[in-house]
């Protein structure tokens, strides 16, 4: 078994054993779908396009980024706050195994728990959700793990971030939306011409590549993070 | 066994400092140390910590060079497979077993026989390999005692220890100076920080002392107690002739002081101690005094430590 693969292990045990945190996405992701069924069930017909929005504000928009946060930052963020990451640390492994192995059981964590509970919420609305919420999901996943390593404060300035950055700048024009990972993940989700409330249109092969690139830059950082850091 | 007969030093530090931001926590440090346990003595605060952080490649120093094995521990990543490290914080990964706890260092280290490794660990230290406890249940001792396990699991050349004996309880304390020692004597280096005087006589008698973030002293605490020429020896005499031995001792210049507490027993101060130990039988034969006890009275670990640190 690779050093990755054992951290991947490790982190995904440490991830699942903090039961106030996996209530609270719990909760959030069952709310998607319970309101999915009421939408579906509603008598006033809801279309496609509603369903969208609804998926694009509170999936897209909420308990994706915010979840990742809590599961990624808190991946290596707790193990700094605890003053334990030295027992990783001091090991023979490569940075990147490190960072593979945890972004793996961040991402998993994330992908089981608030993923596939929206795309189920998608089925039930008819808006396919997968790709968007994956792509999302892998881009938060990346640069959250970084903040984790990277910042002292990783919750307080990632919720800052998601905050001011993706809620106030991505929404100012639809040129600063080319700005937000939500912009991107929205665009494989919403149909041409539906309006859902934020700045789509962004061409396939961008969808894809942004999301994955941002995703990709946060473990480079987390990884050049991991050599550089100064261990408590 | 790896260390044995190794040439040159185990550990290297040349002119080390580490600043945080305007707080000097290690001023220029340079030592050199070999195989065998050496202690790292110093008061709270004293830079221990930090330096040996700063051995296990855990932080970079903000000037000069360290080598631990001939290479730089915080670029070599594959020198981490020959240090251990106990840290001082008693926090570990609470929601794992001891078994669990080992076997992750085990497998990250690439031991061999991981299974094996991880019982001989935990045996070695006084734990139960197959306690079903969670980490989170332990008392202190024990958690020292986990740490330690998951130290020396991958069998290190080299081994930190930041005060390993808090929260031991005497006879455990006993057992984990002897794993040093055994560990020191098979030729690999050991190298334990603590403010506690009485653990660090017991650790052997070489010493590095730091204070205020700077290296006071090294060596053998009894040479290092040698070298203080500015401060006259003390020697504790009991005699059947306090007061003719005394005189003779002041006539003869081998006192810079005398003071005799209680029939039959005499304090006395000198300036050189190798002369006055040299002097004292013929002189007391001279006095036709009988010496019945001839103690140094500050020799000892304390007062060097107390010297050194404190200035007094």
């Amino acid at each position: 078994m690779s050093n990755a693969a054992r951290v991947f292990g490790f982190m995904t045990r440490k991830l699942l054993r903090d039961w106030g945190r996996l209530a609270v996405l719990v909760v959030l992701a069952a709310l998607a779908i319970v309101i999915a069924i009421v939408m579906r069930t509603s008598d006033d017909g809801v279309t496609p396009e509603d369903g969208a929005g609804f998926l694009v504000w509170y999936g897209l928009s909420i308990i994706l980024p915010f979840g990742s946060l809590l599961v990624a930052a808190d991946a290596f963020g707790d193990l700094r706050d605890e003053r334990t990451l030295v027992y990783l640390w001091l090991r023979p492994m490569r940075a990147w195994s490190a960072v593979a192995g945890a972004a793996g059981a961040a991402l998993t964590v994330v992908i089981v728990l608030l993923v596939v509970p929206l795309i189920v919420a998608g089925e039930i609305l008819d808006v396919p959700v997968a790709d968007g919420a994956l792509l999302a999901a892998a881009a938060y996943t990346g640069v959250f793990l970084a903040f984790g390593l990277l910042l002292s404060r990783p919750l307080l300035v990632g919720l800052l971030a998601l905050l001011v950055w993706e809620n106030v700048i991505g929404t100012l024009s639809a040129a600063t939306a080319r700005l937000t990972i939500r912009s991107y993940a929205a665009s494989l989700v919403v149909s041409e011409g539906w309006d859902v409330g934020t700045p789509v249109g962004r061409s396939f092969a961008a969808s894809l590549a942004v999301p994955l690139a941002v995703g990709a830059a946060g473990l480079l950082l987390a990884t050049w993070g991991w050599r550089r850091a100064e261990v408590p | 066994m790896s260390g044995s007969g190794r040439p040159g030093p185990m550990l290297e530090v040349t002119r080390v400092s580490k600043r945080f931001g305007d707080l000097v926590a290690v001023s220029d440090v340079s030592f050199r140390l070999g195989a065998g346990v050496t202690a790292l003595l110093g008061p709270n605060g004293a830079g221990k910590s930090t330096m040996l952080r700063m051995l296990a490649g855990l932080a970079a120093p903000s000037e000069g060079t360290v080598r631990v094995l001939g290479s730089d521990p915080r670029a070599d990543v594959e020198l981490r497979r020959r240090i251990g490290l106990v840290p001082q914080q008693e926090s570990l990964f609470e929601h794992l077993r001891v078994r669990e706890f080992v076997r992750l260092a085990a497998d990250l280290t690439g031991v061999a026989d991981a299974t094996e490794a991880t019982e001989r660990a935990i045996g070695t230290v006084g734990l139960d390999p197959d306690d079903k406890r969670r980490l989170n249940t332990y008392s202190k001792g024990m958690r020292q005692r986990a740490k330690l396990a998951s130290a020396i699991v991958g069998g290190p050349d080299v081994l930190f220890l930041d005060e390993p004996l808090t929260g031991l309880d005497p006879n455990q304390r006993n057992l984990m100076i002897d794993l040093f020692h055994r560990i020191g004597g098979s030729g690999r280096c050991v190298l334990v920080s603590s403010h506690v005087l009485d653990e660090v006589q017991r650790l052997g008698t070489d010493v590095l002392v730091m204070g205020k973030g700077r290296l006071l002293a090294e060596g053998d605490f009894r040479g290092i107690r040698d070298l203080m020429d500015d401060r006259p020896s003390r020697f504790r005499i009991t005699t059947d002739e306090p007061r003719a031995l005394a005189a003779g001792l002041i006539a003869e210049g081998l006192a810079v002081g005398v003071e005799i507490h209680e029939p039959g027993a005499l304090t006395v101060a000198t300036a050189s101690a190798g002369r006055f130990a040299a002097a004292i039988a013929p002189l007391a034969r001279d006095s036709r005094a009988s010496l019945h006890e001839l103690r140094p009275l500050d020799a000892d670990l304390e007062s060097v430590f107390r010297y050194l640190v404190e200035g007094r």
